[in-house]
């Protein structure tokens, strides 16, 4: 019972890490831009869910639409930001820009909202009994919104035209401009999609999570992890690495002194590098 | 020419000489020099001000401690000020310097290093024990005495620092007083032969309590049926519930930092039930787990604090409670009435020293009390004051629990104290 509570505790953690694995994955893979400010708009995500809950008094799954909506014209803009500094003095820019912009949101959040620990769970949906464990459907949705959109995302990128123009431009940017694949607009495009899963995966996590301001530094640790062991630009691989990231947390965590949580899922990552040391390399 | 070189040479030396003198000397009076704690030159005074250093997390997850203290500070010392200052330094009003550690442990002697270059008078704060390790290294060398507020750490006191002093409970002191609360709660609830499940925050903190409740716990009294340490940077808590939760242990008792205490709750409440009569969440803020969680934490037992309604509160509480609240718009918590007594014990201390000078301040110190109407808030114990090894001679603990969503005083059993109720989670 404890192991299939351990195992169930894993896998709900490890969507959250495969939710926020396949936005970075897009960002990096199709953007070529290592967004270090990725996990701080998870953190945006949570505090706008918290906002609304307060301010208007719409749940998460309420304030989908307009935050789906807020968060691709700030994704948009934060593209141009890219772009701009990217134009100006490359790669370096580009860090940069995410860092800064890491900064400057936890550092307004903090302002905002204090470091004081945050909780709310709106709306209030119950759960299910599974090991002898409460489930609450809070979890269980944003287990199946992590699955829905690696699914969509992959459909996306690998069936439709705009997909193809991603893969083509992420493989070689400048025979993809001669095939007539206007690069800049897709990189955008892929920053600020990646930027608007950061923002509605936070909205999806608030309900069961306690904030705080600097949470997104340890979701950024965690979509870092993801992405290497589930391969840059691969959205299934994202969810598969975030899942067993969450399960050898979960294990070593209840079985293991705790000391194991934070050690065990960089051993992982350690161990696949040798094994596979093309692991992380873009498709 | 030689002669000018020399005259000019002899004027450089003097110039060097007169800066050091000025810098060496610091405020407005000068005690000893070089006590116990060494070289201890006078600081933290200047036209009519006394400045304390407050060294503590204003910012990072202990911040939800940090700050509070820093506000009950304020209120302390704007209510010594009104009453007309240190009266034997000539009415001097005293300020609060602040420096934050950003609950970060490594910048405990970053920051005591910079407030000991401000010349503050005296340090007090800490919420992380591993921050007051540090920091206090720096001001016992510099002969500064520090009021711990917040680093319960045993290690805070038992290396014999003279300057080092524990203004609240520490691990020994309370790992005793929630054993002595168990033994009640078990009592009350009609738990024989109670067996408890521990989960704790590895941090100095945390080892060390675990250490003083098996101290505590001889013969043993309760059965530990299960006792295991998380990193102090854990945000996912759900292992640590599923691990307690299945111990099926008739208490569960958590010794961490406040977003712990909250994560836990709301762990128990909505996924992990147990079948536990009693959940200890020690290091929670009770404000806030109430003021997010509600119902949902009904039956958590968590550390009180002296609120208006409480029996026996002592004369200028209510006051000194509605001036925080105009100010803050909040109410105190624990640290709040931690900075506030840090204050007054460092304002009895100036005033009984008759000098901000590091060593008599520290001796002052040994001797000053706090009595109702005088600096102390809480209702028992009467008096505060500090013994030989420089803790409190008796430290206030009072314990709370959530019943229909509202905190109420459940021990010590002073008149009016509700009655417990098991945990349902």
């Amino acid at each position: 019972m404890f192991f299939g509570q351990l195992v169930i505790a894993g896998l709900l953690t490890g969507s959250v890490y495969s939710m926020i694995g396949v936005g970075f994955t897009l960002v990096l893979g199709v953007g070529k831009i290592a967004n270090f400010a990725h996990g701080s708009f998870v953190g945006v995500g949570l505090y706008f869910a918290l906002f609304m809950w307060q301010k208007a008094g719409l749940n998460p799954y309420e304030a989908l639409v307009p935050g789906l909506l807020a968060f691709i014209l700030i994704g948009w803009a934060v593209a141009e930001l890219f772009e701009w500094r990217g134009r100006k003095i490359g790669e370096i820019g580009e860090l940069l820009v995410g860092l800064a912009l890491l900064l400057t949101i936890g550092g307004l959040l903090e302002v905002l909202y204090t470091d004081n620990p945050r909780s709310f769970e709106a709306p209030s949906l119950g759960g299910v009994s599974v090991f002898g464990a409460t489930v609450p459907w809070t979890e269980i949705i944003a287990a199946i919104f992590t699955l829905a959109l690696a699914a969509a995302t992959y459909f996306f990128v690998r069936l439709s035209r705009w997909g193809r123009a991603m893969r083509a431009v992420a493989e070689n940017a400048t025979a993809a401009g001669l095939y007539g694949v206007r690069a800049p607009i897709t990189q955008r495009a892929a920053v600020t999609a990646s930027i608007a899963i950061a923002g509605v995966s936070g909205m999806f996590i608030a309900p069961f999570t306690v904030m705080t301001p600097d949470a997104g530094t340890s979701y950024l640790i965690s979509a870092f992890a993801v992405v290497i062991i589930g391969g840059i630009g691969r959205t299934m691989g994202a969810v598969a690495a975030g899942l067993a990231i969450g399960v050898v947390e979960a294990l070593t965590g209840g079985y293991l002194s705790s000391v194991w949580t934070t050690l065990a899922p960089l051993l992982v990552i350690l161990g696949f590098l040798l094994v596979r040391p093309e692991a992380g390399v873009a498709k | 020419m030689k002669h000018r070189r020399s005259l000019a040479g002899l004027a450089a030396v003097g110039a060097i000489v007169l800066a050091a003198c000025a810098s060496g000397g610091g405020g407005a009076s000068t005690g000893g020099n070089a006590g116990t704690g060494g070289g201890a030159a006078a600081g933290g005074s200047t036209s009519g001000t006394i400045t304390l250093g407050e060294v503590t997390d204003f910012t990072g997850v202990a911040s939800t401690y940090g700050v509070p203290e820093n506000q009950g500070a304020q209120i302390a010392a704007d209510e010594i000020n009104a009453a007309g200052g240190i009266k034997s330094l000539g009415g001097a009003k005293l300020q609060i310097q602040k420096f934050d550690t950003q609950s970060n442990p490594d910048q405990g002697v970053t920051q005591a290093t910079a407030a000991v270059a401000a010349k503050i008078a005296a340090v007090f704060g800490g919420e992380i024990s591993d921050t007051v390790l540090g920091g206090t290294n720096v001001t016992q060398r510099a002969g500064i005495p520090w009021i711990d507020t917040g680093g319960v750490a045993d290690e805070v006191h038992k290396r014999g620092y003279s300057t080092v002093f524990q203004g609240i409970e520490d691990n020994t002191q309370e790992a005793e007083s929630y054993h002595a609360f168990i033994g009640f709660a078990a009592k009350q609830l009609g738990i024989a032969d109670p067996t408890v499940a521990i989960s704790y925050s590895q941090a100095s903190y945390g080892q060390e309590f675990l250490q003083a409740w098996q101290a505590a716990n001889v013969n043993p009294t309760y059965k530990v049926v299960s006792s295991f340490g998380y990193p102090l940077t854990t945000t996912d808590f759900s292992s640590v519930a599923a691990r307690m939760a299945s111990s099926n242990a008739d208490i569960l008792f958590n010794m961490g930092y406040p977003a712990d205490g909250l994560e836990l709750t709301q762990e128990f409440s909505a996924k992990y039930h147990t079948s536990a009569k009693l959940w200890l969440a020690s290091g929670a803020n009770y404000v806030a787990v109430v003021s997010q969680l509600g119902a949902k934490s009904n039956g958590t037992i968590m550390g009180y604090v002296p609120a208006p309604g409480m029996p026996g509160l002592p004369a200028g509480f209510t006051q000194a409670y509605q001036e925080y609240k105009k100010k803050f718009n909040t109410d105190p918590n624990s640290q709040s009435w931690s900075g506030y007594t840090a204050v007054y014990f460092l304002a009895a201390a100036l005033e009984k020293a008759k000098s901000t000078a590091g060593p008599a301040l520290t001796a002052a110190l040994k001797q000053v009390t706090l009595t109702h109407g005088h600096g102390n808030p809480y209702p028992v114990p009467a008096v505060l004051k500090f013994g030989q090894d420089n803790t409190l001679v008796e430290a206030p603990g009072y314990y709370t629990q959530v019943q229909n969503g509202a905190s109420v005083l459940v021990y010590p059993s002073i008149a009016d104290a509700a009655k417990l109720l098991p945990y349902a989670g």
